[in-house]
């Protein structure tokens, strides 16, 4: 009678085993998908392919695309424009403060040959005088 | 019972690349970018492409600026796939991600990381259309340096070497990786780094053990020809070039939306550099010939005008726009009612294009031309970059 348990759970086991095999086999590739039901993610995309050409019922043979915003080219040709007159009143602004340096380098300079000069009269001038 | 289960068990394992060769096409992806977004539109190229592809084909058109976009009416074979708001996309979706097929179950696999605009977004909303499982590899790759023949994945020696410095690994352990990631043996094209970014512009698997590789000797000569022969056609394609870079004649110069200047290259006068730049990668390509020949391929050239690809790279160290990459081998083929069939870029210099079609001719196939490509052929790519084939028959 013990042996006929054993046996009959061993049985038990392996059927329970084989169903969960053939469970895990046929749902092979949605375990962590999380599909609708009834949808294998991954499954028969031809099938989807279809079902997108059914929702659109009419066909024409030649297929035209029309860009709308080729007209924004001009848009982003006059925005490179205004950055030309931006950069060009950056450069003109640049070259005003250039000159004022200049200047200011010029009359350093001139600064800077009185004060040589000065300093070159005092070293000739005789000591005690 | 014991056959169903090991059959059912193993699936995940069957689970393979999907081929560059192959049945009838029957879904694929582009991505259509706007004037006023980008200063590289492809409008009109993208209707030559769904025009120019059997009317069975279906064609999901990733968007990121639908309300700049009319179509001509309701065509049943077109589906606009919105991106999420303020996604910067790129014309190329062949590179983001590839496709892996296991029987009736199809993933997109995405690489580790992607650096290009908001280009690792493509796969996400095409997963969430289809309802497709997304895939994330600890692999670094673009699909534009992968292509997959019949029994073999074709990879660029430089995705194998970078995955070997990141990941600290073995070349040998690299290849494996992708051996079992897609499900095919895999072949390294190329011995050293490549001057050419993607191998989809030189190598084209065939049916049959052969390949098709670019030859940029062959291109040169065709190229020479046609100044010699019809200097004023020659001048007359760089001129045009030049026109279509921005759509309008007068426009030379745009800022793109980080306010950086884009100017149009100078193509005029740059044939005979071009020439000089294909003739130096030759040798290149002829190595990769010879060792694939040498893996047991028959290999077939194909004529290809290549122009510096050194020189030409920004601070991220992608293409800028240069004089046009003239190749016949970034194609789409398919087997379509028993006829093999190739979707042929076409840029407008008559001598190559018609050489071109000749080659593919001779190969047994039919060839379906398809015009407008220079402009995308200046950033580097063409109909395959383009075209990202999602399923096949």
């Amino acid at each position: 009678m013990k042996t006929k348990q054993i046996f009959f759970n061993a049985a038990t086991i392996c059927m329970v085993s084989l169903a969960v095999l053939m469970t895990q086999a046929m749902f092979d590739g949605s375990a962590n998908a999380g599909p609708r039901a009834g949808e294998s993610k991954g499954g028969n995309l031809k099938q989807r392919v279809v079902d997108l050409e059914d929702r659109q019922d009419e066909n024409d043979n030649e297929f035209f695309l029309i860009d709308r915003s080729f007209g924004d080219l001009d848009s982003r040709v006059n925005a490179n424009d205004g950055r030309l007159v931006v950069h060009s009143a950056e450069i003109r602004a640049l070259e005003a403060r250039v000159k004022v340096a200049e200047k200011r380098i010029s009359v350093q300079r001139a600064d800077h040959r009185d004060i040589v000069s000065k300093v070159a009269k005092m070293r000739a001038r005789p000591c005690g005088s | 019972m014991a056959a169903f289960l090991t059959q059912s068990l193993c699936r995940r394992d069957d689970a393979k690349l999907l081929s560059d060769v192959g049945s009838e096409i029957r879904l694929v992806a582009c991505s259509v970018t706007s004037a006023r977004t980008s200063s590289l539109r492809n409008v009109e190229l993208v209707s030559n492409i769904v025009n120019g592809l059997p009317p069975d084909v279906h064609v999901l058109l990733l968007v990121s600026d639908r309300s700049a976009f009319a179509k001509s009416a309701k065509n049943r074979r077109v589906t606009f796939v919105e991106m999420p708001p303020k996604s910067d996309i790129s014309i190329w979706p062949q590179d983001p991600f590839v496709v892996v097929q296991g029987g009736a179950v199809t993933k997109l696999v995405t690489p580790c990381s992607f650096n290009r605009e908001d280009d690792e977004r493509m796969p996400r909303q095409l997963a969430g259309l289809l309802q497709l499982e997304l895939v994330h590899s600890e692999l670094h790759f673009e699909g534009g340096n992968i292509v997959c023949g019949e029994d073999a994945v074709f990879i660029g020696f430089d995705t194998i070497h970078h995955n070997a410095l990141l990941l600290e690994l073995s070349a040998g352990e690299v290849t494996q990786r992708f051996a079992k990631l897609f499900g095919r043996r895999v072949v390294v094209v190329g011995e050293s780094r490549q001057s050419v970014r993607h191998i989809d512009l030189i190598v084209t698997p065939l049916s049959h053990q052969r390949i098709a590789v670019a030859d940029s000797r062959a291109g040169a000569g065709l190229a020479a020809e046609a100044i010699r022969q019809e200097p004023a056609l020659v001048r007359e394609f760089e001129r045009q070039c030049e026109k279509d870079f921005f759509g309008q004649d007068g426009v030379v110069e745009l800022l793109d939306r980080d306010g950086n200047t884009i100017s149009r290259p100078t193509v005029v006068g740059q044939t005979d550099a071009t020439i000089a730049s294909s003739l130096r990668l030759a040798p290149e390509l002829e190595t990769i010939a010879r060792q694939l020949s040498q893996a047991g391929y028959k290999v077939v050239r194909v004529p290809a005008l290549i122009p510096n690809q050194e020189q030409h790279l920004d601070e991220q160290g992608d293409m800028l726009p240069q004089y046009p990459f003239l190749s016949y081998s970034n194609v789409l083929t398919e087997l379509r009612q028993n006829q093999s069939t190739v979707y042929l870029p076409q840029y407008g210099f008559g001598m190559l294009d018609n050489a071109a079609q000749r080659v593919w001719q001779e190969m047994g196939f039919l060839v379906k031309p398809l015009a407008g490509f220079s402009t995308s052929a200046m950033y580097g790519g063409a109909m395959r970059c383009c075209t990202k084939v999602l399923l096949r028959d």
